[in-house]
C-alpha cells in the first residue's frame, strides 16, 4: 500500500501550519525509513486547486494536513477533521484558487478519491496571512496521532 | 409594463474571481442607458518593481503577474531582453520554449472550459453540477489540464510560477527519460483532444454575430507562440517594436486596468481572435474536427470562442508531440551574451490573448524602465463593447436572472483573468 501525505499551504503567515506539520514528520526516523522503501511520499503543495487531484493520483491511502482555524485546539496542534466537518470548510474567492472542499466533492463525483482519505487539521489561532511569518509560538504538537495510521 | 422598466444591476464585487472587478448595468425604457465593466484592483505596480532588476530576474519577476500564464509572461521577457542584447537562441531552445507554451495553453484553455465556461452552454450553475451528469467530460479536461501541467513542471521545474527560463535559453534540459514519459501521456489523450473538440463545436451556443477587429501574432510558418508580426483581420501589419504607434493605453476612471484601442476602436486578443486571423495555419486534419457543427472559422460569433480554444487545445496536444519526438540533450542549454545599453520588444501570445512587453536596459543589463500590456487589460473595451451588443441581441426584456447569466457568458468567453470564474455576478436590482 502506497500512502502519501501532503501539507498543503502557502508562504503567508500561518497559512504554512501545513508545512511546518510536514516538517515535523519529516524527522520521525520511522518516516524516513518508510520513504527510502518506497511506500510513503511526503509532499508539499503550494494551493494545488484541482492539481491535488493528480498529486494523489496512484495512492491508496492520502493524508491531508492543512491550516484551520480554530480557537479550540492550542496553536499548531494537529486534529482529525470529521467528514461532516468538511462541508464547512469555506469555499474559495478565486477562481484560479479552488478549495480543498470543492476538489474533494469534485473527487467524489468523478471517482478519484484515494481509497482511503483523512484530513487533518494544524490550529491557528485566528487568520494571519498578512505576514511573512507564523503567529508566534506556533509548534506543531500532536504528530504522533497522525502517525497512529501506520 | 415593459416599456417602463428600469433595470438597474450594482455588482459592486464579482466574488470567485481572480482579481477584483464590478459590473454597473443600467437599462431604462428598454435601452442601456449604463453599462461599465470596472475593475478596481489596487494597481500592482510591477512596471516600477522591475526597474533596478537584473534582466536575468525580469521573467521570474513577471511570471508572479499570473498563475495561471506565468510562461507567457516569461516568454515575453525574455524575448525582449534578447532583442535588446542581440541574442540568437539555439533552436532546441526555441523548440523547448514552444514546447513549454504548449504546456500553458493546455491547462489554462482546459481550465476555463471544463471548469468555468462549459457549465453555462448546458444550463449547470457549477463544474460539480456538470461532473455529475457529464463525469466522462470533466475527467477528459482533467486529464488535459493535467497533461498541460505536467509539462511545465518537467519543462518549468513547477507548473505554477514555473523558474527554469532564462534569457538566453534554459537554465537546465529536461531528462530525456522523463519528455519521453510525456510523450506516451500525450499520445495516449491526442483522440480525446479531437473529441473535445467535436464536443465543443456541438455546444448550443446563442446565435450573436458581431463586428469587431481580430489581433494576433502571425508568423510565416506557423501558427504562433513566442514570434511574428502583430496583424489584425482589417489588414494591419507591424513589427511589435511599433506597437505602441499603432495601439494606444489610457485610463478610464472605472478601472485601475488600461484599456486599448487600436487606431482608436476596441479589438479583440485570445483565441477567437487568433483562430480568426490564423486558421489557414492550423492543420486540416484539426479544422476537419469541426465538420458537421455549427462552429467555422473565421467566426463573428464571440461565443465560438470556446471552441477556438478547443481547437487550440488539440493543436498543442499534436504541435508538443512533434516537439517531443526529436528532442535530445543540447550541448549547452542556453547561450552566454553580453548586456548593453538598448530598448528591447517581447510579444508573445498567453492563453488569452497577445502579451506586449517593452524594456529599456541600462549597459549592466538593469532594468531602466518597464512597460507591460497583458491581455485582459486590452480586451476590456471590447468586453464593454460586446456587453452592449450581446444583452441587445438577447433581449433587454429578459427577466433579471437570465440577464445577468447572459452577463456572465458573455464576459466569461473572454476567459479573463479578472473574472474568470463561474457565476460570479451578484444581482442587485432596483426598479421604479
Amino acid at each position: 500500500m502506497k500512502t502519501a501525505i501532503i501539507g498543503i499551504g502557502s508562504p503567508f503567515g500561518d497559512d504554512q501550519a501545513g508545512w511546518l506539520a510536514l516538517d515535523a514528520l519529516q524527522q520521525e526516523t520511522w518516516v524516513k525509513a518508510q520513504e527510502a522503501a518506497g511506500i510513503l511520499t511526503l509532499q508539499k503543495l503550494d494551493r494545488p486547486g484541482m492539481s491535488l487531484l493528480e498529486h494523489w493520483h496512484g495512492y491508496d491511502h492520502v493524508m491531508l494536513i492543512d491550516a484551520v482555524i480554530s480557537t479550540q485546539h492550542a496553536p499548531g496542534m494537529l486534529f482529525k477533521l470529521q467528514p461532516e466537518e468538511l462541508a464547512l470548510l469555506e469555499f474559495p474567492t478565486s477562481s484560479h484558487g479552488f478549495g480543498i472542499a470543492e476538489v474533494l466533492a469534485l473527487g467524489e463525483t468523478l471517482g478519484l478519491l484515494p481509497k482511503q482519505l483523512d484530513i487533518w487539521g494544524v490550529a491557528v489561532p485566528f487568520h494571519n496571512v498578512d505576514s511573512n511569518s507564523l503567529t508566534t509560538g506556533i509548534i506543531c504538537t500532536g504528530v504522533a496521532d497522525v502517525l497512529d495510521w501506520k | 409594463m415593459p416599456e417602463s422598466r428600469k433595470l438597474s444591476i450594482r455588482v459592486p464585487i464579482l466574488t470567485r474571481v481572480e482579481g477584483e472587478g464590478a459590473l454597473e448595468l443600467d437599462i431604462d425604457n428598454g435601452a442601456i442607458t449604463h453599462l461599465k465593466f470596472s475593475i478596481f484592483e489596487p494597481p500592482r505596480l510591477f512596471e516600477k518593481l522591475l526597474e533596478g532588476r537584473d534582466c536575468q530576474e525580469v521573467p521570474d519577476i513577471t511570471a508572479r503577474i499570473c498563475g495561471i500564464c506565468p510562461v507567457a509572461y516569461q516568454m515575453s521577457a525574455v524575448h525582449a531582453a534578447e532583442m535588446a542584447f542581440g541574442v540568437t537562441i539555439s533552436p532546441w531552445a526555441r523548440d523547448l520554449r514552444r514546447l513549454l507554451y504548449c504546456g500553458e495553453w493546455l491547462q489554462s484553455h482546459a481550465l476555463h472550459i471544463h471548469l468555468l465556461a462549459a457549465p453555462d452552454f448546458l444550463g449547470f450553475d457549477s463544474a460539480l453540477a456538470m461532473a455529475k451528469i457529464f463525469p466522462h467530460v470533466v475527467k477528459r479536461g482533467l486529464t488535459l489540464q493535467g497533461l498541460g501541467n505536467r509539462l511545465m513542471r518537467v519543462i518549468g521545474g513547477r507548473s505554477v510560477h514555473p523558474v527554469n527560463t532564462c534569457v538566453g535559453g534554459f537554465y537546465a534540459a529536461p531528462p530525456v527519460a522523463e519528455m519521453q514519459a510525456l510523450r506516451v501521456e500525450l499520445a495516449a489523450a491526442q483522440e480525446e483532444a479531437y473529441e473535445l473538440v467535436r464536443w465543443v463545436a456541438r455546444l448550443p451556443m446563442p446565435a450573436d454575430e458581431q463586428d469587431f477587429v481580430s489581433v494576433a501574432l502571425q508568423h510565416p510558418d506557423e501558427y504562433p507562440f513566442n514570434e511574428g508580426r502583430i496583424v489584425s483581420d482589417a489588414g494591419l501589419a507591424i513589427d511589435s517594436a511599433d506597437y505602441a504607434q499603432h495601439f494606444e493605453e489610457f485610463q478610464v476612471p472605472h478601472s485601475t486596468a488600461l484599456h486599448a484601442h487600436l487606431h482608436g476602436k476596441a479589438y479583440l486578443v485570445g483565441p477567437l481572435a487568433r483562430v480568426n486571423v490564423l486558421h489557414e495555419q492550423l492543420p486540416a486534419h484539426l479544422l476537419a474536427l469541426l465538420a458537421g457543427s455549427g462552429v467555422q472559422f473565421p467566426s463573428r460569433n464571440m461565443f465560438h470562442s470556446m471552441a477556438a480554444r478547443a481547437l487550440e487545445i488539440a493543436y498543442c496536444i499534436d504541435e508538443a508531440l512533434r516537439l517531443l519526438d526529436s528532442y535530445t540533450l543540447p550541448d549547452q542549454p542556453y547561450v552566454a551574451f553580453t548586456p548593453r545599453e538598448s530598448t528591447g520588444f517581447g510579444c508573445t501570445e498567453a492563453p488569452r490573448g497577445m502579451l506586449w512587453h517593452r524594456y529599456d536596459f541600462h549597459a549592466d543589463g538593469t532594468v531602466k524602465t518597464a512597460r507591460i500590456v497583458p491581455p485582459t487589460s486590452q480586451n476590456q473595451a471590447r468586453m464593454e463593447q460586446d456587453l452592449h451588443q450581446s444583452l441587445h441581441a438577447f433581449g433587454l426584456d429578459n427577466d433579471d436572472a437570465a440577464l445577468r447569466l447572459r452577463a456572465e457568458q458573455v464576459i466569461r468567453n473572454y476567459d479573463p483573468c479578472i473574472s474568470c470564474a463561474t457565476h460570479f455576478l451578484r444581482l442587485k436590482v432596483t426598479r421604479t
